[in-house]
């Protein structure tokens, strides 16, 4: 279990982390989700004990991370795939962590086997490709056997099959009783991998919420009617502005009307006598769940279209 | 790389004991072995010792009367003084190289206390530099008794102590250089620091002819040194100047453990 307490982090005058008070519990994936620049990496460093927080406390287990004896056993934790010295090897690298936790050495052996990395355990870490050093980085983090996971961006740069072990990787640690808290810019592998999200714009905390809720909770979800009767359309439209419904032409053929079920559109155009060609629910995406949630907090934002729900779906 | 396969995570539940500071001492010795560097570095001053002793010791040589012997061990410490940035190479990588790499986030989550850390870095350094010095000692008075001849000057143990005093004084610059590196993390700052501060700063400071300047370079780390090594009498004796070597030594660790401490990683 991770508990933040009231987590502060300024660099001169502007807050990177805000008073950031929560607590990441076990058993479950918990994705940590944020903009650029929210905070996200700053709140992992102050967990891990590198950086020192301005004000409140990051606590593993009950304890802030400089007072655990064996660290290692406590929380492992992947921030940064490429911290490791280039000329060693991961053999060597996973064994000089071993002995500052007073770790066996067989559980050297045992991660690489876990990670896959036992063909080229003694090649330098250096020759490695990324998705490689992403795998040195998580037997890094498994080597104690810890009850806290960490990864920070875990996917990144690797191919479609380390997505998917990684994925099965995160759901078995929490499925094994682990608190696995992983911060992540995909949506879409979010979707697929965490129970719980923890969402931060600007150092603050904007939700803590489960996958489906935040779903659920979206304006995008929309009834899609599609139809060739554009003076029936049209009427549909009138009909639904009295009733303050929001709807929304999407091109000269297609609406999307928000709040109302696919059951009781049906029945409306049934009323009117309107003919359609389509009528079919659809549910925003995480991404765009999030997008709405986050969009007053998107610090270095460019200019955008409308965001529109069906888009890239 | 296939590896779609069910994942097994638990392992063998740990053992409860070991880590603390041995455990760190460890950990320091295999990363700093575990690197082709190290071997570069210590070959490299092995064979600066093995080319330049000759030169040095026939510079020496040509300098004295004739008749008069040239002691084997001022010219090993003489050649130490080029041969000794192979050792702050050393020390200096085993901090630079982890900054550079990022993997000092790595090595602050395993040993969080930064106490601890720089003991045990500081320890590794220390204990290599010391042996290293000693060989690289044996080597300047083994290479200069050769090369001299029978200018050679090989007073009964005079020699070995020479080698000792060497390995104790590049233990010293070893710590030093761990404690600057520490101190500003880089590789070019840290080699600019001690390069300046070992072998400019004390010249330009000697030749100002101002009284107290003159005296705080006979007290820097590099005269110090030097009385240390000879057995000097003048302008203090070597147990004073070991004394130095230690107080810059301790004084600088100081400094760069409280910017450890401070500093975000």
């Amino acid at each position: 279990m991770i508990t933040l307490q009231g987590l502060t982090k300024r660099y001169g005058g502007q807050a990177a982390v805000d008073n950031l008070s929560l607590t990441i519990a076990a058993g479950r994936v918990t994705g940590f989700l944020g903009p650029n620049g929210a905070g996200k990496s700053t709140t992992m460093r102050m967990i891990m004990g590198l950086d020192h927080p301005t004000s409140g406390q990051a606590l593993v287990g009950g304890r802030p991370y400089a007072e655990l004896a064996y660290p290692l056993r406590e929380i492992g934790a992947l921030l940064d795939a490429k911290a490791v010295h280039p000329g060693r090897s991961a053999r060597a690298h996973l064994r000089a962590l071993a002995r500052t936790n007073g770790i066996p050495v067989q559980r050297v052996d045992e991660v690489l086997e876990t990670v896959g990395l036992t063909s080229v355990a003694n090649r330098r870490a250096g020759s490695y490709s990324l998705g490689m050093g992403q795998r040195l980085g998580i037997a890094g983090a498994l080597l104690g056997n810890p009850g806290v996971v960490m990864f920070d961006e875990p996917v990144n740069g690797l191919d479609p099959d380390g997505v998917r072990w990684i994925r099965g990787l995160m759901r078995g640690l929490a499925a094994e009783g682990r608190t696995v808290f992983v911060s992540s810019h995909l949506m879409s592998e979010m979707q697929l991998t965490a129970d719980h999200l923890v969402i931060i714009g600007k150092g603050r905390l904007i939700t803590e919420t489960s996958v489906k809720e935040l779903i659920d909770s979206s304006s995008l979800n929309a009834v899609r009617v599609r139809g060739a009767d554009q003076e029936g359309l049209k009427k549909l439209v009138a009909r639904l502005h009295e009733w303050s419904v929001p709807v929304r032409w999407e091109s000269h053929n297609e609406l999307y009307i928000t709040g109302l079920t696919v059951d009781r559109v049906s029945d409306v155009a049934y009323e009117l006598g309107i003919r359609l060609h389509e009528v079919r629910s659809v549910e925003a995406s995480l991404e765009q769940a999030y997008m709405e949630l986050t969009a007053d907090s998107v610090e270095f934002g460019a200019a955008s279209g409308h965001q529109h729900p069906g888009a890239g779906a | 790389m296939t590896t779609s396969m069910p994942v097994t995570t638990a392992g063998q539940p740990v053992r409860a004991s070991g880590g603390g500071l041995p455990g760190a001492v460890a950990s320091e010795w295999i990363k700093l072995w575990s690197v082709r560097s190290t071997w570069w570095c210590l070959l490299g001053g092995a064979g600066l010792m093995l080319l330049t002793t000759p030169i040095i010791g026939a510079t020496m040589a040509n300098n004295k009367k004739e008749g008069t012997t040239v002691p084997v061990g001022d010219v090993a410490v003489a050649t130490v003084y080029v041969a000794q940035f192979a050792l702050i190479a050393l020390a200096m990588l085993m901090i630079t190289a982890e900054y550079a790499s990022g993997s000092i986030r790595t090595t602050l989550q395993s040993v969080p206390m930064r106490g601890r850390l720089l003991a045990a870095k500081t320890a590794v350094a220390a204990a290599v530099s010391l042996l290293a010095g000693v060989v690289f000692g044996l080597i300047g008075v083994g290479v200069s008794s050769l090369s001299l001849g029978d200018k050679a000057g090989t007073a009964g143990g005079e020699a070995l102590g020479s080698a000792l005093r060497i390995g104790v004084y590049l233990a010293l610059v070893a710590v030093l250089t761990v404690a600057v590196a520490v101190a500003v993390r880089s590789a070019a700052g840290t080699l600019t620091i001690v390069f300046v501060g070992l072998t400019v700063l004390p010249v330009v400071l000697q030749a100002s002819d101002i009284d107290p300047l003159v005296a705080l370079a006979e007290r820097m780390p590099n005269s110090a040194g030097t009385v240390f090594m000879n057995a000097d009498t003048t302008p203090y004796g070597p147990g004073m100047g070991l004394l130095l070597l230690v107080l810059w030594a301790l004084g600088t660790l100081a400094v760069g453990f409280y910017a450890l401490r401070k500093r975000d990683a």
